[in-house]
């Protein structure tokens, strides 16, 4: 769902109510001006009228921020006007001239950027007076909708200058919010008048599209299970799984370090992708080029799977969950693929809030359901492998594959065990396995 | 006093520059001289070319409001309620009535 979709049908069901008011309210980077121009670009696209007033940037440099996010507003419907901020003296000037504008162009839309420096310089009495009288009256009348923009210092907790909130219809607060090592965007809606808001609470991000907010995946997407499997790119583990691991199944690939789970995952997504099926490798742990060293000394050609391999090295210490969710989605809805690798539940559990990332693990299930992806995720174990973490992952997990070693001799014997094969008549015993230039190899003793 | 129709529209400028914005009168200055390298007596020598580097400073907007409170200024410093429309004919009366 697109993000101004998803802000009118189910943040504000219906959208702004018509001859309305808005405050958009946030510190400086929370995007309101990406927000505001997003819904002007929607509005556009419904063959509606937009009068933006700018007075934090020139016409070049807001265009030119715009195109960044691929919107081309069409001429004949969008009006820039550019105006500088003014003194008290000035001020009736200028009110006559947006008045001029806006009966001229008579839009369905008008956005302030930003009433905060529309009113830098003069009192909050002739704020209030502008607002409910000049531009109130002009929307009312016209059934228009006005946005008007309001910054908001870094820390400071009241809204605007205290007045603006008192004579608009809605209010919106965009707010970076501090969980853990990072900071997450959040949008609130305190005030809606003649709109039910249930969810007055909403994560968002800017992507190259504009803004996308967060939207938990439904539920009741997926009433009936894949049947299909796809190979885990060890044929000898296939057999132990009987017959490989189900679309749309989450395999959690459990170990010690140098047990060579990264290295399982390389064999699953490699042999998919050379089966002609589209596969997704990320690593939150090393660079794309580490992981492409890794083929090459087991043999593999990227150059050969290139169009059916994707790479993607990610740093979770500058996303939320909730953004690397949005990032994997829109891995998969580009690639479209049929296997995934996700190296490592640990690197974004080092970086997360807990409960946030169990939640994101769930929604992550909920889309590899819908998907019919293969998923698998790694997961290190410190101590003796037995011990299995109490993650949300594990319990979330369709399939567990365990890795461990032990030392005989003088000589360290690497294990697999299939703990848990959800639907599979799997095998119950322990393995020995190595890792060798031509694969992964497992023994029957 | 001033009596000269070209130093009138400079205080003119002045005046309006100030009403709207205390620091827009040196930034404005200072363009003029860089850009076009004249005062604001460009404003009375060529009124069309004035406003072309004032739009380029401000945007076509700012550049509208400017001119309409050099307008507003002109009138009263000619004490006329004439319908002034823009600069080039609050020059042309100018040149007429000084």
């Amino acid at each position: 769902m697109k993000s101004i979709e998803f802000l009118f049908n189910r943040i504000i069901p219906k959208g702004f109510p018509s001859g309305s008011m808005i405050l958009i309210v946030g510190e400086p980077g929370t995007g309101k001006t990406i927000l505001t121009s997003a819904i002007a670009n929607y509005e556009l696209e419904r063959g509606r009228r937009i009068l933006f007033i700018s007075l934090n940037e020139p016409k070049e440099d807001y265009m030119r921020t715009i195109e960044r996010f691929g919107w081309r507003f069409n001429k004949s419907r969008f009006r820039f006007v550019d105006l500088f901020a003014v003194g008290r003296e000035a001020f009736d000037a200028q009110i006559r001239l947006i008045i001029e504008e806006f009966a001229m162009f008579n839009p369905d839309l008008v956005i302030i950027d930003s009433i905060t420096a529309l009113t830098s310089l003069i009192d909050p009495e002739f704020v209030r007076s502008f607002l409910h009288a000049s531009l109130g009256s002009m929307i009312k009348k016209r059934g228009a909708i006005a946005l008007l923009i309001a910054e908001k210092p870094i820390g400071k907790e009241e809204i605007g200058f205290g007045v603006e909130e008192f004579v608009v219809d809605g209010v919106i607060v965009l707010r970076f919010v501090k969980y853990g090592e990072h900071y997450r965007r959040v949008l609130e809606i305190p005030k809606m008048r003649r709109r039910r808001i249930e969810k007055p609470h909403y994560e968002y991000t800017i992507t190259n599209d504009g803004i996308e907010f967060f939207e938990i995946p439904i539920l009741e997407s997926v009433e009936e299970a894949w049947t299909e499997k796809v190979t885990t790119g060890i044929s000898r583990l296939d057999e132990m799984m009987d017959g490989g691991v189900y679309r749309g199944s989450i395999t959690v690939i459990a170990g010690n370090t140098g047990t060579g789970k990264t290295t399982f995952g390389i064999y699953f997504t490699y042999s998919n992708a050379l089966r002609g099926k589209k596969s997704v490798f990320v690593t939150f742990e090393e660079s794309v080029e580490s992981i492409l060293r890794a083929m090459r000394s087991y043999g593999m050609e990227f150059d050969g799977v290139r169009d059916n391999m994707i790479i993607v090295s990610l740093i979770p210490e500058s996303e939320s969950p909730i953004n690397v969710f949005v990032k994997l989605k829109d891995i998969v809805e580009k690639e479209n693929p049929i296997a995934m690798f996700i190296d490592s539940y640990n690197s974004l559990e080092g970086n997360m809030d807990e409960n946030e990332l169990s939640k994101m693990i769930r929604y992550l299930q909920l889309m590899v359901r819908e998907k019919g992806i293969a998923t698998m995720i790694s997961l290190n174990v410190d101590g003796r492998v037995k011990e299995l973490p109490q993650t949300g992952l594990s319990t979330l997990a369709d399939n567990i594959i365990l890795l461990s070693y032990d030392f005989e001799g003088d000589e360290m014997v690497r294990k697999i065990l299939i703990l848990k094969s959800r639907a599979s008549n799997h095998s119950k015993r322990i393995y020995r396995f190595e890792i060798t230039p031509s694969g992964v190899e497992i023994y029957d003793r | 006093m001033i009596g000269n129709p070209e130093d009138m529209m400079v205080e003119a400028v002045k005046r309006a520059t100030k009403r709207a914005n205390p620091a827009l009168e040196k930034l404005l200055e200072v363009h003029l001289r860089l850009n076009a390298n004249s005062g604001f007596e460009l404003a009375y020598r060529d009124p069309k070319r004035f406003k072309d580097f004032v739009n380029r400073l401000f945007g076509e907007y700012s550049g509208r409001l400017l001119e309409m409170l050099i307008v507003d200024e002109i009138k009263r410093m000619l004490e006329i309620g004439e319908d002034l429309e823009n600069l080039e004919k609050a020059v042309e009366i100018l040149r007429m009535i000084v």
